[in-house]
């Protein structure tokens, strides 16, 4: 199996023991110490630490966020924030939630969990996945950065046109918001390439196409989304940022322009955005389900093609977000059609989970737990999603309140309770240590109980008439009650998270310790230690089966020949997985972290003068060839 | 005893807010009661008049004026609700006593009811009743699909739990009932999905389709923070935030905007639809008895986007025409009303509307 080739002078893992091949192993995958060594890394798990830590901390800000806008509609009539304020706030949740969390999120589990689940020592391209990290980390810090010297967008995370043109929206606050989303789509699009190579040539050897987790299937999908989806809302948000900045004329009708251009094209990234933060719940959700019930997953080429399903949908019910436009009847009725065809898939989804509970031995572990939340939550989600996908149900529910209930049941549900579920189920692989199970169970009371206080009384707001985006509301409309009760639900729901991040550090530092397999699971991040080596796996396993650790027991089948004393990994073939060649993986560099900044610089200057794009360019340019200058290799033939 | 209105709560800050009209929305709170307290006695007087059948006028009965005059735009449904039960045996279909039906049975599900000014679950216009009615249908369907979701879910981690320490399977032989069960569930998904976008499709051409053209085309301009009402035609006038329209007749409303995108949406009366610059949007409602509905823009347009309400008063057609008239001579156009603020604001309140009928 291995490569053919031997050359006699170098050091091949086939040479040395197990403990000396690990020790030579880690210092070769290692990454420096000092500041210009932790700039420098290009170690997939360290970013992936980074971005979910980051997400996490915005997180945590958008909530706060939430929480206030939940403490000034608690009553009616409320003069906590005024209405400037309030706009900001909720502008700000959302643009935090979807674009510096939400998509983030996934790509920060995908960045560490997928090279471990296919067997491989890094990521494809793993100098971009590092400059990826920072382009991220500088657009956060620049929107919340704007937000804290006062340049605020103030106009919803969609900004809307004519609103966020520069003749009602003075100010620097719809560039920053448009340019951040600039820089976290550069961040998704390069991680998106990472994960599409990664999986479809550095599975480990024998990973065929069908043998793939669950999870990696699903992030495939994920990142072909990303790449399809993103360039639109880029075209978007440039073309907002040139309408402001120099005066194009995408959006005015007395030009010839339309308004509806600028939401045709959000939107086309909009529904598919859904997709992209929910997907990797699901991807959590099936490995969560599998290991706990003790079996693969139902259906398991269903489940393959439900995804490629939903990623294909996803690009056709962008309308439904404008159903109440004035379009055309005819085509109204066809996104009706298709949007709730993607229920078909989705379905298809949770009967096969629900199937394998069923035929299974359901373990009921805080991880676990939390998947049964998602399940009460997220159907419920899908549910509502249905009666908004009817143009004529939507025309009454549409931009109430019923739809804020309807999306946070979907995203909630669908992604952060199965990312509480990951969080707790993934941290003895990333720390070696287990989370607390007691806490975890009282975190799960706390946030199911908060969330559905919280977020069900909102339907009924919404058909009571409440629209959203208002910064207060009349007494004499009769909305106080459900939303006092709402807001005393938020800050339940609030808690439960402060008890997740406590259970974290408490358990980082004195959990108990974990052991490679600490929950008994099929797939190869658990195959190795708990954390994992730099380099992870000191022999690259070859693969039998689709659930490896089960079928394999102790007689774990490896690959040889790669050389010890530098960074080789093996590319296999696209469906079968057969070893083709070894190829030499880049070493860590500082120029990413360069050039992240550079960019930052560019992007940031343009919101001010389009000639930062034109000196900002060359100096990119320079870093880039830094980055990418050839170095003499010796042929490896 | 205190009336008050939304927009006395405002807070406009240095928000643009054309001069006249500003003044047309102080609105004396002592003035509101008088007009409110001659409306009681007028009902009192004239129990034939569409509106003193609606004891919730009466100020001094309730909390709040307000509630009050919520309340006397609803308690019609109170009295509505057995004649639509019995309406369902004795008529085919009924879509508005099956809307009422419905809501009623639903309102007392949940808890807090589906009373409410401005509530889509409280129609009193022939399309709200359509969309209510279909909405009701969906969360009967869409309800029982959750339950029995989650009954599943439910068997599935009860049907064996001494299961700790087993061994993981990883080639469980797939049991033939869990197949026939989940090519069920797959199949009625299919079908239920394709019944609901059938109704949907069926609702659609309706509620959306313009028949006959409508008696009455009002146009609404949709301005930062405030709507601009024309009545078209020889004798057009002008109001503000506040449509006048005769019961049981079709009024097609005309939406455009002056400024950035806006959403026109009166619950009760009718779904929702965008003012979007550049385009024209037509709507119609029909309110089927008197009463104040309350809508306000449902898009998202600017700092004081949620004080941007707008009242729709349905009139007896015989009081509508005096009204219209009364709107259309040339001595009371619209800014030489604003000048005299006091009256002006009397007359373009919401509650002028009640206290009119009483001279």
């Amino acid at each position: 199996m291995s490569p053919a080739v031997e050359e006699r002078h170098e050091t091949r893992d086939t040479d040395l023991g197990d403990e000396e091949l690990r020790v030579r192993l880690s210092k070769t995958w290692g990454s420096a110490r000092g500041l210009i060594g932790i700039l420098s890394t290009v170690d997939h798990k360290i970013i992936g630490i980074r971005y979910a830590v980051t997400a996490f901390v915005f997180l945590l800000a958008g909530g706060i966020m939430a929480i206030i806008m939940r403490l000034q509609l608690a009553r009616p009539d409320s003069h906590l924030v005024d209405a400037e304020l309030y706009n900001q706030l909720f502008t700000m949740h959302g643009t935090t939630m979807m674009f510096l969390f939400g998509v983030p999120v996934g790509e920060a589990f995908a960045v560490y969990l997928v090279p471990l689940m296919v067997g491989t020592r890094n990521i494809a391209f793993p100098r971009l996945n590092a400059f990826s990290y920072y382009v991220y980390l500088f657009g956060g810090l620049m929107l919340w950065g704007g937000f804290a010297l006062s340049i605020r967008p103030d106009v919803g995370w969609f900004s809307y046109v004519p609103l966020a043109n520069l003749n009602f929206t003075p100010g620097k606050g719809p560039d920053y918001w448009a340019q951040m989303i600039t820089f976290t789509e550069v961040a998704a699009l390069a991680v998106s390439v990472e994960i599409v190579v990664t999986v479809l040539k550095q599975r480990a050897p024998g990973m065929t196409l069908d043998r793939i987790p669950l999870f990696v299937w699903t992030l495939l999908v994920h990142s072909f989304i990303i790449i399809f989806a993103m360039p639109a809302i880029m075209l978007a948000s440039s073309m907002l940022i040139m309408e402001r900045l120099v005066g194009t004329q995408f959006f005015n009708p007395d030009a010839g322009g339309d308004p509806l251009l600028w939401q045709h094209l959000f939107w086309f990234f909009g529904h598919p955005e859904v997709y992209i933060i929910f997907l990797p719940g699901t991807a959590f959700v099936s490995a969560i389900v599998a290991t706990f019930s003790r079996r693969p997953v139902f259906g398991y080429l269903p489940m393959v093609l439900s995804l490629i399903a939903i990623g294909f949908l996803s690009f056709g019910l962008w309308v439904h977000h404008m159903f109440v436009t004035g379009l055309p009847e005819i085509g109204a009725a066809f996104f009706t059609a298709s949007s709730m065809a993607i229920a078909i898939p989705n379905g298809v989804q949770i009967f096969c989970w629900i199937a394998t509970l069923w035929d299974g031995k359901p373990v009921l572990k805080t991880p676990l737990i939390f998947v049964l939340g998602f399940f009460f939550i997220f159907v419920a989600g899908g549910l509502s999603g249905v009666m908004l996908a009817s143009v004529p149900i939507d025309t009454q529910v549409h931009d109430t309140y019923f739809v804020v209930a309807h999306f946070h049941y979907v995203l909630i549900g669908g992604t952060v309770f199965p990312l509480v579920a990951a969080v707790y189920y993934w941290f003895p692989k990333v720390t070696g240590r287990l989370m607390d199970e007691r806490l975890g169970k009282w975190q799960f009371f706390l946030a199911f109980t908060g969330f559905n206080i919280t977020f069900f009384p909102m339907h009924l707001l919404g058909l009571h008439g409440m629209p959203r985006r208002v910064y207060t509301y009349p007494a004499e409309t009769g909305w106080g009650g459900l939303n006092l009760l709402a807001s005393a639900g938020a800050l339940l729901f609030f808690a439960s998270f402060l008890l997740m991040l406590y259970n974290m550090i408490a358990s980082a530092r004195s959990g108990a310790l974990a052991g490679d397999n600490p929950w008994g699971a099929d797939t190869l991040e658990w195959a190795t230690s708990s954390p994992p080596q730099p380099q992870n796996f000191d022999r690259i396993p070859c693969v039998t089966s689709g659930s490896p650790l089960w079928d394999q027991g102790d007689h774990k089948a490896v690959v040889g020949g790669l050389k010890v004393d530098e960074r080789e990994l093996v590319v296999t073939s696209l469906t079968e997985a057969r070893p083709d060649i070894r190829e030499e993986s880049p070493a860590p560099s500082i120029w990413p972290f360069l050039a992240a900044f550079a960019t930052a610089a560019a992007f940031i200057g343009s919101i001010y003068t389009p000639w930062a794009v034109t000196w900002g360019s060359p100096v990119v340019a320079i870093l880039l060839v830094a980055w990418f200058w050839p170095k003499t290799i010796e042929e490896n033939v | 005893m205190q009336f008050r209105w939304p927009h006395e709560t405002w807070n406009f800050g240095t928000a643009a807010w054309p001069g006249p009209l500003s003044q047309l929305w102080r609105v004396d709170a002592a003035e509101q009661k008088n007009a409110a307290d001659q409306a009681e006695g007028e009902e009192r007087r004239n129990e034939e008049s569409g509106f003193a059948k609606n004891p919730g006028i009466a100020v001094q009965t309730h909390g709040s004026a307000s509630s009050a005059l919520y309340e006397a735009l609803n308690t019609e449904r109170d009295r509505r609700v057995p004649d639509a039960v019995f309406s369902l045996f004795r008529r085919a279909p009924n879509w508005r006593a099956l809307a009422s039906f419905m809501a009623a049975a639903g309102g007392s599900a949940l808890a807090s009811g589906c009373a409410g000014v401005q509530s889509a679950l409280d129609p009193h216009g022939e399309r709200a009743d359509a969309l209510a009615v279909l909405f009701w249908i969906f969360t009967a369907v869409l309800g029982l699909v959750w339950l029995v979701t989650m009954a599943g879910l439910f068997f599935a981690l009860t049907r064996r739990r001494d299961s700790r320490g087993e061994q993981a399977e990883a080639h469980p032989a797939v049991k033939r009932p869990v197949r026939i069960a989940f090519a069920a569930m797959l199949t009625s998904t299919f079908i239920i999905l394709s019944g609901l976008a059938v109704l949907s499709f069926d609702g659609q051409r309706a509620g959306f389709g313009h028949g006959v053209g409508a008696a009455i085309t009002i146009s609404v301009i949709g301005h930062q923070w405030w709507w601009q009402v024309r009545y078209e035609g020889n004798n057009g006038f002008e109001t503000a935030n506040e449509i006048r329209i005769p019961v049981g007749s079709a009024v097609d409303i005309k939406l455009t905007t002056g400024d950035v995108i806006h959403s026109f949406w009166i619950p009760s009366l009718a779904g929702k639809l965008d003012l979007i610059p550049g385009k024209s949007n037509e709507l119609r409602i029909q309110a089927d008895k008197p009463g104040v509905y309350r809508g306000q823009c449902a898009e998202f347009c600017g700092q004081q986007h949620a004080h941007m309400a707008i009242f729709v008063v349905a009139l007896e057609p015989g009081e509508f025409e005096r009204w219209r008239a009364k709107q259309a001579a040339p001595a009371m156009p619209m800014a030489h009303l604003a000048k005299q603020n006091a009256f002006a604001s009397a007359a373009s309140s919401p509650f002028a509307a009640l206290s009119e009928r009483s001279q």
